[in-house]
This record gives C-alpha cells, sequence and structure tokens, in this order.
C-alpha cells in the first residue's frame, strides 16, 4: 500500500474514532428538549437550543404576548418552563426546556405578568 | 412513514457516534458548539424523518442530513473550515506528511471534501452518491481527479 493511501485509511480512522459522550439518559433528554419541543412549536430557533441565554428574552416575549392575548380571554396552555412562546390563533403555548411541569411553568408565569 | 416517536430515539440512539462525528469535524464559529450542532442536524433527521424511503441505507441517510446541515451552516457563517483531527502516534506515519494530507482535505472545496471524507470512512461509489446527491460517475470522476491532486 502507497504511504498516501495509509494516511488516508488512517484519515478515515481518526474521523470514525470519534464518539458520541451522551449516556443514553442523557440523548435520551437531548431528544426530548430539542427535537419534541421543536415538533410542538416548529421553526422556533428558542426551542432548538435550551441554554439560558434563550431564557430571558423568551420569558420577555412571552410577556409581551400574554399581555395583549389575556385580557382577550384567550386560553393559554403549557408545555414546561417558559423557554419559547408561539400563538396559533387559539392558544398561546410555552415549550418546556428545563423539566418544569406545565402546571407550574404557567403558574410561575401569571405570577410574573401580575 | 409515520412519525413515530419511538423509532425515531431508537434511529438517533443507533446513529448517534456517526451523528456526533459529522458535527465534531466542523469548526463553525465560537459561538457554536458541536451540541449545538448535534441539536440542529437531530431537528434536521426529524423534519426529514417522514421523507426517507429507506432507499439508501439508514446509515447513509442520516450522514447525508447531517454532512447537508453542517455544510449549510458553514455556509451561512462564511466559514468553511474545519478543525483537523487529533494527531495521532503511529510511528510508521510520517507526521508531517499526514497533516499537510488533513489540511489539504480540509482545504478542499465542496462536494469533493465531503467525497473524500466518506471515501476515506469506507464509503462506496453508490453511498456517496446518494450522500452528495451526484451520480457515481461523477463521484467516482471527482474523487479520482480529487486523489489525484
Amino acid at each position: 500500500m502507497r504511504d498516501f493511501d495509509k494516511q488516508l485509511e488512517r484519515y478515515g480512522d481518526e474521523l470514525k474514532s470519534a464518539r458520541c459522550p451522551y449516556s443514553d439518559v442523557e440523548l435520551d433528554r437531548e431528544i426530548r428538549n430539542v427535537v419534541w419541543n421543536e415538533k410542538i412549536i416548529p421553526n422556533k430557533p428558542q426551542a432548538r437550543h435550551p441554554h439560558t441565554r434563550w431564557l430571558w428574552s423568551s420569558v420577555a416575549a412571552a410577556a409581551c404576548l400574554a399581555a395583549v392575548l389575556i385580557p382577550l380571554n384567550m386560553p393559554i396552555r403549557a408545555n414546561g418552563s417558559i423557554a419559547s412562546v408561539d400563538v396559533d390563533g387559539e392558544h398561546l403555548y410555552f415549550a418546556c426546556n428545563n423539566g418544569c411541569s406545565p402546571e407550574g411553568t404557567l403558574e410561575t408565569f401569571k405570577t410574573m405578568i401580575k | 412513514m409515520e412519525l413515530d416517536q419511538k423509532t425515531f430515539k431508537e434511529l438517533i440512539y443507533r446513529q448517534r457516534d456517526l451523528i456526533w462525528r459529522v458535527c465534531s469535524s466542523y469548526r463553525l464559529s465560537a459561538a457554536w458548539t458541536t451540541e449545538d450542532a448535534f441539536h440542529e442536524v437531530l431537528c434536521n433527521l426529524w423534519r426529514g424523518y417522514e421523507s426517507f424511503d429507506r432507499r439508501s441505507s439508514e446509515s447513509t441517510w442520516v450522514y447525508r442530513i447531517a454532512i447537508n446541515t453542517m455544510n449549510s451552516l458553514a455556509r451561512k457563517m462564511g466559514n468553511q473550515s474545519t478543525e483537523p483531527p487529533p494527531e495521532g502516534h503511529d510511528p510508521g506515519y510520517r507526521d508531517d506528511d499526514y497533516r499537510d494530507l488533513v489540511e489539504l482535505i480540509e482545504a478542499t472545496p465542496e462536494p469533493d471534501r465531503t467525497i473524500i471524507k466518506a471515501h476515506a470512512q469506507g464509503y462506496g461509489y453508490k453511498d456517496i452518491a446518494k450522500i452528495t446527491g451526484l451520480s457515481i460517475a461523477a463521484v467516482s470522476m471527482r474523487l479520482t481527479r480529487a486523489l489525484r491532486k
């Protein structure tokens, strides 16, 4: 085998040696937080990256939306902690990013906007 | 195909190393970690899951989505550079030559870079054609030309 072929083979071996660092539990959490939230609220960048940096801007957005929608008696549904928000014409949705229960999130939110 | 969360989750469990491998081979920007890229690929796999017709193997489909996601992110950021793999310590190789080869591959424009990487990992022409969306003849021609350089 030529030296070049050996080096290319080594390159392929090194590429193949990368391993996902997530345990089964961690991977399950990532899928739940990232993908299922994405399914609930499609095309919302806040739902894709459940990091703190998104949280406060989303809370502010939720508060602004709610200030408009609640006086109109629009029902609110929460899917967890306030990390992103969306409106489908009938409901105000919150996505879960940090594991809080929907009920807890809703109560927290109601307290915030009082 | 019905969007089945359990089946999708099992697919991700099986292919997690492949997804991570693609994500970790790109250096997008300081603000984007491999974890962020991994999330992006997961979302795109879920979005594309319904259209997975199983005409290609599962790993080929996952590889294609991951590569397309990463190339798309790289284009958006105007930075297609990739991070070379860590240096090895195999005494059978001259490391300077190996580093040169890695740099050369990383500097190769798309889609030739993807073709070389897939070839190096053992994918055949047929699979590479499915990954890149090129014909088998085009893959063969591009790979021969790229390796000759």
